[in-house]
């Protein structure tokens, strides 16, 4: 459970909200509402001011901030990689930190990749946009927290990707999700928070 | 005792030969060849005579006291250098400095000098030396890494989100920096006595000085600038970071 209260962003926007484990929730709201604030600021990415935050019972100081970030996993839009590096490369950053020193993948975005030994910047903006989301999926984190990582993608993958969301979902873990399209989710544990 | 100054005469007549040739096709540069010729000979008198004065005290506490002033009037060129602002540069440099500058000026004094080290003849030479040859290191290594910081935040962003601490976060910026700041200290032990003779080893050789004396005094020289740079560059540039994120872990908005 993903509880937040009075949450003071930077744009003096004051946000609650509760997630349950397994919920898909879309932050809607206008240009500069302060979606992706909200998002960073979940993350401790950004400052901001609150209440509470927890999740499943855990508050903010009970874990580095470093710890923190891998349990609510923020996903930004632009996808940013080191100068020649390889998709393979690009898939083992996160495993050369010292969070993620003895961590066991339980998902294998190498399953669904042909195109690992090419070097990053030759993929299309909607390839690098996928192997992040695959990398982030990738992690475990208990949240994730996607900040309109569809924007340059297909239809086609996007459904895929919205397919995969549903394991995750089953498994108890949290998305919350900014996105300007209208995605045809079904009926399966989603809604919309509006900013 | 002051006639000295009259052998400057050819080499300022030198510089006013250039200067009335520039001046009608180019009035700006003739004027600040000047204005610049004006400053280095007026401060470097001023020098002498601040120096004659200083040097006739043998007390550790003057030495000091020069010491201070000196490094303060470095950081301050660092703080005038730096284009962008940054929360306690002064202090920063002035840490950074009084850290890894003070310490090698006294080791390198004591190895020239060992019973006299702290006399202000012997130690301020040294530090002077030392300041001034790191201060572009430290002021390049600064910006660099402020202006990578500034434009690729995205990047430190995604690196914060997988789990990075701030180190990790900011490993990439924190090693160019370091090698902006570093390398034309690289440059210059690498182009030296083939390209270049330094000109306090030049000093050294002009007043007869047997040459491997004064290759070996500037060997030392070069290696104290070298790890002078490098251990001032690292403390600033590790504060530096430091003020870019707050005590909570979140990156300072």
């Amino acid at each position: 459970m993903l509880v937040v209260k009075d949450m003071k962003l930077l744009n003096e926007k004051i946000v609650n909200f509760e997630a349950r484990p397994g919920e898909l929730v879309f932050i809607k709201g206008k240009n500069g509402s302060g979606k992706s604030l909200f998002l960073k600021s979940l993350a401790k990415i950004i400052p901001s001011t609150f209440r509470e935050v927890s999740l499943n019972g855990f508050v903010t100081s009970d874990f580095t901030p470093e710890v923190w970030r891998s349990k609510l996993l923020y996903l930004p839009s632009e996808v940013c990689f080191s100068e020649l590096e390889t998709v393979h490369e690009f898939l083992n950053v996160p495993f050369r930190l010292n969070c993620y020193k003895d961590f066991i993948p339980s998902f294998d975005p190498l399953r669904h990749l042909q195109n690992c030994h090419e070097r990053m910047d030759i993929l299309s903006s909607g390839q690098k946009q996928r192997v992040a989301l695959l990398r982030a999926l990738s992690l475990n984190a208990e949240v994730l927290l996607i900040d309109e990582c569809f924007s340059q993608i297909d239809s086609t993958t996007r459904e895929w990707f919205m397919d995969l969301f549903k394991k995750f979902q089953n498994e108890g873990k949290i998305i919350l999700m900014v996105s300007h399209f209208e995605i045809q989710t079904g009926h399966f544990a989603t809604r919309e928070f509006f900013i | 005792m002051y006639l000295n100054l009259l052998n400057l005469w050819p080499y300022l007549a030198g510089i006013l030969f250039i200067y009335l040739y520039l001046k009608f096709q180019y009035r700006e540069l003739a004027k600040e060849i000047l204005w610049a010729t004006l400053r280095t000979s007026i401060q470097l008198i001023l020098l002498a005579f601040a120096l004659e004065q200083i040097f006739k005290s043998q007390l550790f506490i003057t030495s000091l006291a020069i010491s201070l002033i000196m490094t303060i009037n470095s950081s301050g060129q660092i703080v005038r250098r730096s284009k962008r602002k940054i929360l306690n540069l002064f202090w920063i440099s002035l840490i950074s400095n009084i850290f890894a500058i003070w310490p090698l000026a006294a080791l390198f004094s004591m190895d020239l000098s060992l019973g006299s080290w702290t006399e202000p003849q012997r130690i301020l030479p040294l530090l002077g030396m030392l300041l001034g040859n790191t201060l572009s290191g430290v002021s390049i290594g600064i910006s660099n890494f402020m202006e990578n910081f500034g434009e690729k935040k995205n990047e430190v962003i995604t690196m914060m989100a997988l789990g990075a601490t701030i180190e990790e976060a900011s490993h990439r910026f924190f090693y160019r920096a370091l090698k902006a700041g570093i390398n034309p200290q690289i440059n210059s032990m690498i182009s030296m006595g083939i390209i270049s003779i330094p000109g306090m080893m030049a000093g050294q050789l002009i007043s007869n000085i047997n040459a491997m004396d004064a290759s070996i005094l500037q060997i030392k020289m070069m290696l104290s600038i070298c790890i002078g740079t490098l251990i001032s560059i690292i403390i600033a540039l590790k504060f530096v970071r430091k003020s870019l994120f707050l005590s909570t872990g979140e990156l300072c908005s």
